[in-house]
């Protein structure tokens, strides 16, 4: 369970620019469930999702996390929960160029001091799961945008962590890719993973594995609330 | 003033670190009144973050004031050259009735800077800030003394007049004045060495004991600070005049008269009864398996024995000299700079053996269980490793000086 009680956003505050990009917003999302975070661009999706993935801190509120409370950590052990907990697929995949696919599906677990074999043999059987053990080898700037998607999601569960955030995962995929993408998240929930997902995409939010959308607008829960 | 680039660094030095504490000042009083951990209001989010950047900078603040004392102690050393007089930093200091006041606030807070930065590294190993209130209350304890030693810095060096003649180190610190510096002198020589020896086996042994057991006494923080008291401020307890007379007398040397008024045996006696306590503590504390606080007290006997000794013993071998007794010429060139080493190791393993003591109380805190007793073993280590640098040195010294 997560828990985000009274969280508030401001960027630049006290600024001439400064924005408020979440208000107030007070959230229960459930364990080994899909929950999609739905609204327009701009909405506060993506700084909700920051926020509870430990990536930014909110300017107000607290959030538990598994009915620990995470925002008032010092950042050595935030990033420790961070690393542990949540594994991250971003908008734009954020592979790291220049490197192969292994490399790049291992590179968040190296802070872990893990023997370098051990790691070596998940990312290796991770990529299998996905399809890619023969692209291993590869490097990222050959892949196609399907390709770079599983790597993504394989990188999100090398630390094996209990808590998928995904933002947007769909924006740059077609229809075939977004639904098999569908289909692994599921997958993942099936495992007892708790997925987050960010989106406006349609085939996201209408999808009959979603247990849960939370509607936002204007960095509130919407009107129409939090679906089913 | 003298346009000195050492001069030039430490009153730099002394106006930035003054302009961040007091910043930190108003800082640490917020979070004293304000802070609440339970509360996710934006004033406590926002003091969560503002807490990193004002414990880095006051990690810089205590740092540079520790490596100041020795800078300071290095400059008045160099500016002897232009003074009648003077022979090394104790004439030089002798010059205005700042010089000796500002090394004792730079010892003082010496101390006070290596304690702060002990228990801000526990308290950043704690997820819950667990010390946080502990290390801006000293903070707060901390700032005005780092204030004044500034002020006294600042009109030290402001107040130098080429034309005084000042005293030389050998009257100053000679065994046949009447100064604090000769009563230390007079000190019998063969009794310090071997209460410095105890003092370091003690130190050793119990170290060894902590090391091994991980367990402590919380007993003997009081008998710590009756210690120090009594060693470091004994001239204040038996001093005929003020305090003010002390720190602010117009020269050196009626620091020295007024604090060499107090009568050698009450403060050996005080010593010798302070002393005794902290042992039969320290007895019926080992029968019980505990062993932190037994090495922060023999720390800060080792510490204020080490001074005495230092002075008063050791560097006669040193100088080869019998009536020599200076603490400052140490520092030169033609003795190796072992003044540096010497002191430093003696006054580092003080602050680490201080820490193991200051830290005694927080051990009963549930996010520090583990941290805690591993940064007091590493605090162990560390005092173990500068006092037996400074004892193997004291024991190199007085092998191959010339008066043996």
């Amino acid at each position: 369970m997560i828990e985000l009680l009274n969280v508030h956003k401001t960027f630049n505050q006290g600024k001439p620019n400064e924005h408020v990009a979440i208000r107030d917003v007070t959230l229960a999302i459930a364990s080994r469930r899909i929950t999609v975070l739905k609204g327009p661009s701009g909405s506060g999706k993506t700084t909700l999702l920051s926020i509870l993935g430990g990536m930014a801190r909110p300017t107000a509120g607290r959030i538990l996390l598994f009915g620990r409370e995470i925002t008032s950590l010092p950042e050595r052990f935030l990033t420790e929960i961070r690393r542990g907990t949540f594994g991250f697929i971003f908008q734009h995949f954020n592979l790291v160029m220049g490197i192969s696919v292994l490399e790049n599906v291992m590179l968040p677990a190296y802070p872990r001091g893990e023997s370098h074999l051990l790691l070596r043999q998940r990312a290796l059987a991770l990529l299998k799961m996905f399809g890619l053990a023969a692209r291993s080898a590869a490097p990222v700037e050959g892949l196609s945008g399907g390709e770079m998607q599983r790597v993504a999601i394989a990188r999100a569960l090398i630390n094996d962590p209990q808590v998928i955030i995904a933002d947007e995962p769909t924006a740059h995929l077609d229809t075939g890719l977004s639904a098999e993408f569908m289909e692994q998240m599921a997958r993942l929930r099936e495992e007892g993973k708790t997925i987050i997902m960010a989106s406006h995409d349609p085939l996201v939010c209408e999808a009959a594995i979603v247990n849960r959308v939370v509607e936002m607008r204007d960095g509130r829960l919407s009107a129409a609330g939090v679906l089913p | 003033m003298i346009f000195h680039p050492d001069v030039i660094a430490l009153l730099t030095g002394s106006l930035l670190t003054g302009a961040m504490l007091i910043y930190a000042a108003f800082f640490a009083l917020m979070i004293l009144r304000r802070w609440d951990l339970a509360s996710g209001s934006e004033l406590q989010v926002s003091l969560e973050r503002r807490t990193y950047l004002i414990a880095t900078f006051m990690a810089f603040v205590c740092t540079f004031q520790m490596l100041s004392l020795f800078l300071f102690i290095k400059t008045a050393d160099g500016l002897s050259v232009l003074f009648s007089g003077a022979m090394c930093a104790a004439g030089t200091l002798n010059l205005n009735g700042f010089g000796y006041p500002t090394l004792i606030m730079k010892l003082l807070t010496f101390v006070l800077a290596g304690l702060w930065l002990i228990v801000n590294h526990t308290d950043n190993q704690g997820y819950d800030y667990p010390l946080i209130r502990v290390k801006y209350r000293l903070l707060l304890a901390t700032a005005p003394l780092l204030v004044i030693e500034a002020a006294l810095q600042t009109g030290y060096f402001l107040s130098f007049q080429p034309n005084v003649i000042t005293s030389c180190c050998g009257s100053l610190f000679g065994a046949e004045g009447n100064g604090a510096a000769a009563t230390l002198n007079d000190l019998p020589v063969f009794p310090l060495l071997l209460a410095l020896v105890v003092a370091l086996a003690l130190i050793v042994a119990s170290g060894i004991y902590f090391i091994w057991y991980g367990r402590c006494g919380d007993l003997f923080a009081a008998f710590v600070i009756v210690l120090t008291e009594v060693v470091v401020q004994w001239g204040f307890f038996f001093a005929p005049k003020s305090h003010c007379d002390i720190l602010f007398s117009t020269a050196a040397r009626s620091i020295a008269q007024t604090v060499a008024a107090a009568p050698v045996f009450p403060l050996l006696t005080a010593l010798a009864i302070a002393f005794a306590l902290t042992l039969a503590c320290g007895g019926y504390l080992l029968g019980y398996g505990r062993g932190g606080g037994l090495f922060a007290a023999f720390s800060t006997a080792t510490l204020a024995w080490g001074c005495i000794a230092l002075i008063s013993a050791i560097s006669v071998y040193i100088y080869a000299l019998p009536t020599h007794h200076c603490p400052f010429c140490i520092l030169h060139r033609e003795y190796g700079y072992i003044g540096y080493i010497l002191w430093g190791t003696l006054l580092c393993g003080g602050v680490a053996g201080l820490g193991v003591g200051a830290l005694q109380p927080f051990r009963g805190i549930d996010s520090l269980t583990t941290a805690l007793p591993a940064i007091q073993r590493r605090l162990t280590r560390t005092a173990m490793i500068f006092y037996g640098a400074f004892g193997g040195v004291t024991l190199w010294q007085i092998m191959i000086s010339k008066l043996i």
